[in-house]
């Protein structure tokens, strides 16, 4: 891998066509699109063609000489993804309306990691977390409950409810990464 | 993850997003700041790993039940809503109690202006006189009868409501009789209609427009008082019942609920026979020097009147809002914990 140290030595690789080059291309930025696309909220089922739609369209200019190096390749992919995830929602139009199996097929529910050493992490990060900081994220994160609906529960402002949150995230990465740790070791 | 370390995706660079990660993960930037961390996303191979860990973890928080711990009543009451401040002075309701009480103390003593103002060359003075201490008396009634079943309800009894309303009943009834004795025997007041003698004239006040007032304020303070108590005693389901009126609820013992509907149109009807009476009494005024006067004492004896009704349902109204939510958010936190399995 990282055959090409440099954006213009694998961009002159893809102009010639070199199947490596564009191996390293898609696996370079095909998951850190398919990550974003996902953050984006498009539906699973159509995730991957859109994912396909923005490395295709980026190799496409790439060998059409589009692309001059006025910024930096991995920038240049970001904005090809933005405009291709605003196609995306333009042509599903604003008022969508999803069938229930798509609702859950899209639900991160089902595309959560089934990864033990995460679980396990988690759940330690969760139980080194004070219980204010735990019923926060629990209400949020899990219950769904949005800023102004725990604003009348935690008898506090929505500034604070935000600020609080705010640092029970931090909290739990902290706690998450220490977990982590402690687990890879273990293994 | 696939470890790329190239010009394209850095591995070192000289500041990484530390915080802006965690937001992103958690989905709470804006999107110039989403599309700014995912342009260092595109490019940082430290930064997209702990990204790609964060994220799953993230995931596992939101859709995966087994990992959340179980929350004990005390912990989540501890946390949450009112119910939790039934220990705390007039159970977490001090500024609407001292609001009360203040509205109140001075809308018994406004009936005293309204009684008197017209003849107020006469009985200034003694309009001065009694105006503070009757204000006195009576907002110290109210905090007195309103702290009696705080208590009552604290200590897990059932007569809070029983213990407040008689606590009002003799002292104010006591009060109006002291103030009978004092205030003049005689008409005060000139109309064209049979008008009363002062000390008649406030009884009537005292029995048609300031105790029916406490029907605002004594059964639904109690009511979010017993509330709270039923909250922290894990009767979550039965307090969300009985506020939907379900069939099957259950009124606790001692407990009168009005729902914030039924107050509602007693305002109205009480509020429109109020402001009916009024005018009727003004446009029957006979002219004299102090009729102007007597007039404002009586619009702002009814303005004062409405504050305190108004006042009382909106908190109410607010009060059972939070419970409500309390109890639905207790109930959804310790649901898992009873069945871990069920999502």
């Amino acid at each position: 891998m990282a055959e090409y140290s440099a954006d213009d030595q694998l961009v002159a690789a893809i102009v010639e066509d070199r199947n490596d080059a564009i191996r390293e291309f898609e696996q370079l930025f095909g998951p850190r699109i398919q990550a974003f696309a996902r953050k984006r909220r498009i539906p699973s089922n159509d995730r991957d063609d859109v994912v396909q739609d923005v490395l295709a369209d980026a190799l496409r200019q790439i060998q059409r000489g589009r692309f001059r190096g006025e910024a930096a390749l991995s920038t240049w992919v970001h904005q090809i993804m933005n405009g291709k995830v605003a196609d995306y929602w333009r042509k599903q139009g604003k008022a969508t309306v999803l069938q229930l199996q798509d609702l859950a097929e899209n639900h991160d529910s089902l595309v959560t990691t089934n990864n033990p050493d995460v679980v396990a992490a988690v759940q330690q990060a969760l139980g080194r977390l004070s219980t204010d900081d735990q019923l926060l994220l629990r209400l949020h994160e899990q219950e769904q409950y949005t800023l102004a609906e725990m604003c009348p529960i935690l008898r506090v402002r929505k500034s604070a409810v935000a600020e609080r949150l705010a640092r029970a995230r931090k909290r739990f990465r902290q706690a998450f990464a220490g977990a982590e740790a402690i687990i890879v070791r273990s293994d | 993850m696939t470890p790329i370390a190239n010009d394209h995706v850095k591995d070192i660079h000289s500041s990484h997003l530390g915080e802006a990660l965690t937001s992103y993960c958690f989905g709470s930037l804006s999107d110039d700041q989403r599309d700014t961390v995912e342009q260092h996303l595109m490019s940082c191979a430290i930064c997209w790993a702990e990204f790609q860990r964060l994220d799953a973890a993230v995931r596992v928080l939101r859709f995966d039940a087994r990992v959340w711990p179980a929350f004990s009543i005390q912990a989540v009451t501890s946390v949450l809503g009112v119910s939790s401040d039934l220990q705390r002075s007039f159970g977490g309701h001090t500024r609407f109690v001292f609001v009360i009480a203040l509205l109140y103390g001075v809308e018994w003593a406004a009936g005293l202006w309204s009684e008197l103002g017209y003849a107020y060359d006469r009985f200034g003075t003694l309009l001065w006189v009694l105006s503070l201490p009757v204000t006195i008396v009576v907002g110290g009634t109210v905090l007195l009868a309103l702290w009696l079943d705080v208590r009552s309800t604290r200590a897990g009894h059932t007569t809070g409501l029983v213990r407040s309303m008689a606590a009002l009943a003799l002292i104010l009834s006591l009060l109006t009789v002291a103030l009978m004795i004092v205030l003049p025997a005689e008409r005060t007041i000139q109309a064209s209609f049979q008008t009363r003698t002062a000390a008649a004239g406030y009884l009537k006040d005292a029995e048609l427009i300031f105790l029916p007032l406490l029907v605002f304020v004594v059964p639904t303070f109690d009511a979010i008082l017993r509330f709270q108590r039923e909250i922290r005693s894990n009767r979550h389901a039965q307090v969300l019942s009985l506020m939907a009126r379900a069939p099957d609820a259950v009124t606790p013992r001692g407990m009168l609920y009005l729902s914030p509907r039924l107050l509602g149109v007693v305002l109205l009807i009480y509020g429109v026979v109020k402001v009916l009476g009024t005018n009727h009494m003004l446009d029957a005024l006979t002219p004299g020097p102090y009729a102007n006067f007597f007039s404002v004492a009586a619009y702002i004896s009814t303005g004062l009147w409405f504050a305190i009704a108004i006042t009382s349902l909106v908190w109410y109204a607010g009060a059972l809002n939070e419970l409500k939510r309390e109890a639905v958010a207790y109930i959804a936190l310790t649901r898992r914990a009873a069945d871990p399995t069920k999502h």
